[in-house]
């Protein structure tokens, strides 16, 4: 494996001068190739500005950013970099309405490719291969208004997706859908993970989200409050707590119990970890 | 509401729906023009039949093509009534105070009826409801991209028209959703005068203005971050061509053009306009 994004001291600041408002200080971190991490803040905490600085909608104010071994931060960074960048970094936003751009589905996931300058064969195949991915090659013809929110986010991704990227930064991508789309679109995302080794970057504040993941990131206040496996960061449900951030439901209620006397292990995260480590301690019990 | 985006488009798979989008609009041009070239009774006559013609042959049905007549009634009436009564002759029907009917005027009304009413049974059959709005896009900035020579930004307007398209019924959506939440705060929107009524609007057009401005926002970063640069080293996802039915359809309306004027020179007979 080989690293991915490397950031050192990264900071920044919406406005200039006086008017400055910091988003992020001094944030150091490292993702590999493949690797699948959530990233967790509530609203203003800067999740989602540190998603922006690693596909350049906005540029770091202060220290070094490199994605897939380039350096975003250098002066030399020029505009086909740019392009190169947001090839490999696709990125799929909150509102589904707002993403998506022609008013025919294939013709939407067709955009990307298009201002690619992709040959007409080439295009056709991967935006056909792009909406198998996602499940959505029974709608290639119709209007996204008439889709679900689930169905119009996968059409977002897909369009990302026919981009070819390395990685795929979901930026609050389930906060507007219902408990189904919100499903849909996880689990396509995460078997495109697991099956094409894209690199995930997934920002939320949905902790039963953020536990599907192999490596959690919260961000509080601008700066890395946390970063390791779920289970590390939601065993400290306390301090969590205290700057307004949850843990899991099922986390909360094995805590509960086994601060109730039960004996369990801290920090149990996912539904049938939780279950079973539940039956384990009750039937253990004399 | 929300078909609203396919505005008069009819799905279907009849000839005029397989032409080509641009041949279409080419032959409204074409059919425009013949229309108002036509000069006597006969034309008239044929300018009638190739509108039938052409409404049989989109197989979109009879009373939608009447449907699409019915908000210009009052005009064509109006029309019909004007024509009639103020144009001068020769041979007077019937006349009483100042006012006097000319056989001529009856003509003339007739023929300006067929005139108005083939110019919209013929351009709606053969654009509008068998284009669909998305390929007629395309279509035109095909046909206007000569046009980029003299760096007239087309690429930009259809990408105006395409967003524009695909964002009528998000915004209709929002609209009933704004309009739905003033009327939960006590809002009237059906009583009291015309000044009244455009005034209740504005709590409406307000909102939806500001969050289609942030909607244009985000759009943007979005197409940005999918490599959007305008029309530079662009490829296209569809592929207009031009088959054999798209040249001959074409060239028979070119056909019917020059048989009209021909017409018009050497069957002088019955009463021109």
């Amino acid at each position: 494996m080989s690293e991915f994004i490397r950031a050192e001291h990264l900071s920044f600041s919406y406005g200039k001068g006086e008017d400055a408002i910091p988003a992020l200080y001094d944030i150091s971190l490292s993702i590999e190739k493949g690797e699948y991490v959530a990233v967790l803040g509530h609203n203003g905490s800067g999740k989602s500005t540190l998603a922006k600085l690693l596909n350049m909608i906005l540029v770091a104010t202060g220290g070094k950013l490199w994605v897939d071994g380039k350096e975003l931060t250098d002066p030399d960074f020029s505009e086909e970099d740019l392009f190169a960048l947001r090839r490999k970094v696709g990125m799929v936003f909150q509102n589904p309405d707002n993403q998506l751009v022609a008013g025919v589905v294939e013709e939407d996931v067709a955009f990307g490719l298009e201002n690619m300058g992709v040959p007409y064969e080439e295009m056709h195949k991967r935006v056909k291969e792009a909406l198998r991915l996602v499940g959505m090659t029974e709608y290639a013809k119709h209007a996204p208004s008439r889709l679900s929110g689930g169905q119009k986010q996968r059409v977002a991704i897909a369009g990302v997706l026919a981009m070819m990227p390395a990685c795929m930064i979901l930026d609050e991508s389930t906060a507007m859908l219902d408990p189904q789309g919100r499903q849909e679109v996880l689990d396509t995302v995460e078997r495109l993970h697991r099956d094409n080794g894209i690199t995930l970057l997934h920002i939320t504040h949905y902790m039963d989200e953020a536990a599907r993941a192999k490596r959690v990131l919260v961000i509080h206040d601008g700066r890395i409050w946390a970063d390791g496996t779920p289970e590390e960061v939601f065993s400290r449900r306390d301090e969590l707590r205290e700057i307004g951030l949850d843990v899991p439901q099922e986390t909360e209620v094995v805590e509960i119990l086994r601060r109730a006397g039960l004996s369990l292990p801290l920090g149990c995260v996912g539904t049938d970890a939780c279950a079973d480590a539940i039956v384990r301690a009750l039937t253990e019990k004399p | 509401m929300k078909d609203m985006t396919l505005g008069q488009y009819f799905p279907g798979n009849s000839l005029l729906h397989r032409l080509d989008p641009r041949a279409k609009i080419i032959a409204t041009v074409l059919y425009i023009a013949t229309i108002f070239l036509a000069k006597n009774v006969y034309c008239f006559g044929a300018v009638l039949a190739v509108s039938v013609l052409l409404v049989l042959v989109s197989r979109i049905s009879l009373r939608v093509v009447l449907r699409g007549i019915k908000p210009i009634l009052f005009i064509l009436a109006f029309t019909m009534i004007i024509n009639m009564f103020f144009t001068q002759g020769e041979t007077l029907l019937f006349s009483f105070w100042r006012i006097s009917l000319y056989l001529e005027g009856i003509y003339r009304a007739i023929l300006m009826t067929v005139r108005v009413v083939s110019l919209i049974v013929g351009t709606s059959v053969l654009l509008t409801y068998t284009t669909s709005p998305i390929v007629l896009t395309d279509a035109i900035e095909s046909l206007l991209s000569p046009l980029k020579k003299i760096k007239i930004p087309v690429h930009d307007f259809a990408m105006m028209m395409t967003i524009a398209l695909r964002f009528i019924p998000t915004l209709v959506d929002e609209t009933d959703k704004i309009m739905n939440a003033q009327k939960a705060r006590g809002a009237d929107f059906n009583s009291g005068g015309l000044i009244k009524r455009a005034k209740a609007l504005i709590p409406i057009l307000v909102p939806l203005f500001v969050s289609s401005y942030s909607r244009a926002e985000e759009l943007a970063v979005a197409m940005e971050c999918r490599c959007y640069r305008g029309d530079v080293g662009r490829t296209k996802f569809v592929r207009l061509s031009y088959t054999v039915k798209d040249w001959l359809f074409l060239v028979g309306l070119l056909l019917f053009g020059a048989a009209i004027v021909l017409a018009n020179i050497y069957l002088p007979i019955g009463f021109s306009v």
